[in-house]
């Protein structure tokens, strides 16, 4: 017996919708691709990690001046430039990345273009810090005087402590480091060192 | 600021750039479907939106507008799985034992077709378009639909007998 549902079968015939709505869509649209805060993520964490994309946990950053912010990180942290940076239509940096040792630093400006997202750099001189990026490096003492050179805060010098020598800084763009080599440590793999 | 890959071009902006071609044909598949424009409108809204984030799963298969219809199946399915919901106090129980079905050898007239199906409940009519306006199999009826295949067979013989008591008129307008 054939059945006679069949008879519906309907394939797939285009139709142009209301313009207005195609305009509107394709602006929620272009949002939600750039500006995925602003769009409906309803991801979970994926359970296991996807090592070409990067550690399961990234500090992702507000920077003023993304562009040098990302030549300070390379010269003076020795961070390597990770991907290409991702340019606003405004001309603002929507997102950049660095290795530096196993971590992956992200970055980015704020923009207009997303009045929306509430994020801002730092301050330029912020008298306090909601949170430190603690990196272990080999040359404690080097990277802290360059670091000075190139306009970061000195706020600890290197000092001996029981979990290693170490020292604070704030980098030009009001993000504050936490510099450090473990006492354990004495060979340089795996950690930060500067390429300058 | 979510993640933007640094590593491999971000495939949701392949999304954009397929947008224009796209759009009518989730549209279409959706209004034809669901056979009213504001509702259409919404489901290509959540399509769309929904690709984006499925796109960007490491696994996602290449973007076509086959895979767009794909998502808006999926949109279509939780949606009438929504109304069904709500619909559930009102109809009839269907813990019964496995319905029987009569042969039944008609030449459908497409329109009144249509008509007969948007007067069913959300899970017939759900059943019916997943299994006959997109001839997916049974197995893949069942997927969408949340059921197993035994449930969705029973489903679906409930579900013609309905439209077959519509279509002929056996039950008057709601």
């Amino acid at each position: 017996m054939t059945d006679p549902l069949d008879a519906l079968r309907a394939p797939v015939e285009p139709v142009d919708p209301d313009p207005a709505f195609a305009l509107r869509l394709r602006e929620r649209l272009r949002q939600a691709v750039l500006n995925p805060e602003g769009g409906a993520m309803t991801e979970t964490v994926a359970a296991t990690q996807d090592l070409d994309w990067g550690p399961a946990l990234s500090p992702y950053i507000v920077v003023s001046d993304a562009r040098a912010a990302m030549d300070w990180y390379v010269e003076v942290l020795g961070a390597k430039r990770r991907g290409e940076m991702y340019i606003n239509e405004d001309g603002t940096v929507g997102h950049a990345e660095v290795r530096i040792g196993d971590a992956v630093l992200m970055f980015a400006e704020a923009s207009e273009l997303w009045p929306d997202v509430p994020v801002a750099p730092p301050p330029a001189t912020p008298s306090t810090h909601s949170h430190t990026l603690h990196l272990q490096v080999s040359d404690v003492d080097g990277m802290t005087r360059r670091a000075a050179e190139r306009g970061a805060t000195v706020e600890r010098e290197p000092t001996d402590q029981p979990y290693g020598r170490g020292s604070v800084i704030v980098d030009p763009f009001g993000h504050r480091w936490m510099l450090l080599k473990p006492p354990w440590r004495t060979t340089d793999t795996g950690t930060a060192t500067s390429s300058t | 600021m979510s993640t933007q890959p640094g590593v491999r071009p971000d495939p949701a902006f392949g999304l954009l750039e397929l947008y224009d071609e796209a759009l009518p044909h989730v549209y279409g598949y959706l209004l034809a479907r669901c056979g009213e424009r504001s509702l259409a409108e919404d489901l290509t809204a959540e399509t769309f939106l929904a690709a984006v984030s499925a796109v960007r799963k490491p696994d996602a298969p290449e973007l076509s507008i086959g895979w767009l219809i794909g998502v808006a199946r999926h949109k279509l399915a939780d949606h009438w799985r929504r109304v069904e919901r709500e619909q559930r106090g009102l109809r009839v129980l269907e813990g019964d034992p496995d319905p029987v079905e009569d042969p039944w050898e008609v030449k459908l007239d497409a329109i009144r077709a249509r008509a007969a199906l948007a007067e069913l409940g959300a899970h017939h009519r759900a059943a019916l378009t997943l299994r006959y306006l997109d001839g997916l199999p049974v197995p893949e009826v069942a997927a969408h639909l949340g059921r197993t295949v035994h449930a969705t067979e029973a489903l679906l013989v409930r579900a013609r007998n309905a439209f077959r008591r519509v279509y002929t008129g056996e039950e008057g307008r709601p």
